[in-house]
Order: C-alpha cells, then sequence, then structure tokens
C-alpha cells in the first residue's frame, strides 16, 4: 500500500469494513507503526465516548407522557387525518366546479349567491371540519326551492359529508370497544 | 414482548403496549437528545414530544424498520428543528448531576474522578462541534448505531454520514489531545 488509509481503518475500528478490506487493513497494520498508533488512538476515543454514563429520567416521566396522550388510538388519528385530507381536496374541488361553472354563474341572483358561497366553503372548511355537511344541506334546500337536479359537485359535498359521518361514528365504535381498565393493568397485560 | 407487537397493540389504542415502548426507550431517547443539544431540560421536552408523536404516527411505522431506529429519527428531527429555531449559544459541559452510571455502580473513588474528569472534557470538546457533526458523533459511540441505520435515521447519504464521523472524530481527537485526555 503506497499510502496510509487513513479512513479504512477509521471505519474498521468502527466494525463497518467487509471482510476484504478488513484484511488489507490487518495487513497494513502489520508494517505500518504509524498507522497502529491511529489505531490505537481511534479505538481510546471510541471507549471514552462509550464510557460517558448513562443519563436516565424519572419514574414520573412514563405518568406525565401517558397522560399527554391523545385519547383516540392512533389508528383512529390516521383515519381522521387521510379523511380530513380526502374531504377537503373533494370540498376545494367542488369549490372550484362552481366557481368556473359559467351556468351556475350567469343564472339569476339564487346562481351568484350559490357561486358565491362555493368560492369559499373551499376554505372556510379547511377551519370547520363540520362544513361539508352544513354545505349540502345548504346546497340541497336552495336546489329544491329552485326545482332544479343537484349539480355534480353536491354529490361530491355529500359525499364529504358521509365519509365525515362515518368516521364520527366508527370512533365512537372504537373507543366504546376500547379495552377497560388502568394503564398499569394495561402494561401488565401487555409484558 | 417484541416491539412490533407492542407497536400493533398500542396502534389499537392500547396505552399498556404504548407505556412498555415508553419505558424500554425513554432514557435512550433521552440520552441521545441530551448528548446532542446539551440541555437538560429541553431535552426531557424533547423526549416527551417525540413519544406524542410517534404515538399520533403510529399507523405510519414501516415494520422494516426497527423501531429504535424510528423513534432515533423522529428524536433526531426534533431535535435539528429546535437548533434551527433557537441555536444555542453555548453547551452544557454535561457534568451529569444526577447521572447514573448502569455499568459501574460502586467504581473506586479515584477512578470515579478520573472518569468524570474524562467524561467532562469528551462533553466539552463534543459541544464544541457543530451540530451535524456531533449528533451523527453521538447516534455512532454512544448509541453505538451502525453508519447504516444512522443515515436511515438522519435521511442522509451514507457518504455523508461516513464523512461526518471522520471530520468529527478528527477534531475531537484534536481536542482531547490538546487537553491531555487522549495521548
Amino acid at each position: 500500500m503506497s499510502e496510509c488509509p487513513k479512513d479504512l481503518i477509521a471505519r474498521f475500528v468502527d466494525g463497518e469494513t467487509s471482510l476484504l478490506e478488513g484484511e488489507e487493513v490487518k495487513a497494513h497494520l502489520a508494517g505500518c507503526p504509524s498507522c497502529r498508533a491511529l489505531e490505537k488512538e481511534l479505538s481510546a476515543f471510541a471507549m471514552a465516548m462509550e464510557s460517558l454514563p448513562e443519563i436516565s429520567l424519572p419514574d414520573s416521566f412514563t405518568s406525565r407522557v401517558l397522560s399527554a396522550l391523545p385519547s383516540v388510538s392512533p389508528r383512529v388519528i390516521r383515519i381522521r387525518s387521510l379523511a380530513f385530507l380526502w374531504t377537503t381536496c373533494l370540498a376545494v374541488l367542488s369549490g372550484l366546479t362552481w366557481v368556473i361553472n359559467p351556468y351556475v354563474i350567469g343564472d339569476s341572483v339564487t346562481g351568484a349567491i350559490l357561486a358565491f358561497w362555493s368560492g369559499v366553503r373551499g376554505m372556510v372548511w379547511l377551519l370547520l371540519k363540520a362544513m361539508p355537511l352544513i354545505d349540502s344541506v345548504v346546497t340541497a334546500l336552495i336546489k329544491v326551492a329552485r326545482h332544479t337536479l343537484p349539480h355534480p359537485s353536491e354529490f361530491l359535498t355529500l359525499l364529504c359529508a358521509m365519509v365525515g359521518l362515518f368516521v364520527w361514528t366508527w370512533q365512537i365504535e372504537t373507543r366504546r370497544g376500547r379495552t377497560k381498565g388502568t394503564v398499569a393493568a394495561q402494561m401488565e397485560g401487555s409484558r | 414482548m417484541e416491539d412490533l407487537e407492542l407497536v400493533r397493540k398500542a396502534e389499537q389504542g392500547n396505552q399498556g403496549a404504548f407505556a412498555s415502548l415508553l419505558e424500554r426507550y425513554k432514557n435512550a431517547v433521552y440520552s441521545l437528545l441530551y448528548r446532542t443539544i446539551g440541555d437538560r431540560e429541553d431535552a426531557r421536552d424533547l423526549t416527551q414530544e417525540t413519544f406524542l408523536r410517534a404515538y399520533r404516527k403510529l399507523s405510519s411505522f414501516n415494520p422494516a424498520y426497527r423501531f429504535s431506529t424510528w423513534i432515533f429519527r423522529i428524536a433526531t428531527n426534533l431535535a435539528i428543528d429546535r437548533h434551527r429555531k433557537r441555536p444555542p449559544r453555548t453547551i452544557s459541559l454535561g457534568t451529569d448531576e444526577g447521572a447514573v452510571d448502569i455499568a459501574d455502580p460502586r467504581p473506586d473513588p479515584s477512578q470515579e474522578v478520573l472518569g468524570r474528569l474524562k467524561a467532562e472534557a469528551v462533553m466539552k470538546a463534543l459541544a464544541k462541534l457543530p451540530e451535524a457533526l456531533r449528533a451523527v458523533l453521538v447516534l455512532r459511540f454512544v448509541k453505538k448505531l451502525s453508519y447504516d441505520d444512522i443515515a436511515a435515521i438522519r435521511g442522509e447519504p451514507l457518504g455523508t454520514i461516513k464523512t461526518r464521523i471522520f471530520r468529527g472524530r478528527e477534531q475531537m481527537l484534536r481536542q482531547l489531545k490538546t487537553e491531555g485526555v487522549l495521548l
């Protein structure tokens, strides 16, 4: 070896070399006193780092974290966040279809009110999760008053409301079905 | 019980299973954060935030990874966020008040003093490193993780991790040799 492979020696000390590289390093170390000194130094460094004392948290930490956990299970949290994401997309999409629909915009005063309502509801919905449900009811009532068929976007908002309702009822069922008992008892059972 | 089994139970809402995971990893996460950011109070708060975030994201846990890798990744990301928002002006020298030496609970007094002095010098040298170098050195030498695991935790290429370990170690060695800790 023409040049000392310092990087390879460091990886060798860390146990991160292949079998072949390991043999290469061993062969080099056998004939190179300065690299043997380097290897010793690197090993001493690793030992010094590893000898840093362990630190630990008080026992009360566990109960503090457990008391701060959300009341619903991670699975419900995930479903709710997915439902939130999809219904947001659908609500925004349905709002956009109203805004760009010239038939609705061009129609009478009711049409203009509908267009305005649809344009803002996507953003409003982000702040108020129940918006799709209210939205469907409001637009359906307006449609009934106008004696026209619902617009496709209303089907989308209705779908949003149904998904939201499903998640809500499912969540209630899940919470009812959860194991009763104290956290300590549950810990005992899970060991 | 295996970590994966506990994760499955916790995901279904069994807080006892999550408490077992918490008991198993809280000190590991805490020491990782403390050695990385150097502030005991902040490390404790970030450890709590790490586990709360882990609970909320438990359904997205990929069983192909180890739970420890996943939880260390969350902790590391929180430490990086904290560093970006509030870079520390100075880092604690880590005298480790209240530290529990698990390996040797009743050491010889003179050895204990020498060990403490050495640990202080190591923490001081570690504190002088930039955050990115310090974090990988802690993961490698304190948590004893492989280069691959560190790359997965940091979300960085393996080559970057190797370079950082090499550079960080070189800087620390220089500092420790100057102080006579390593001859």
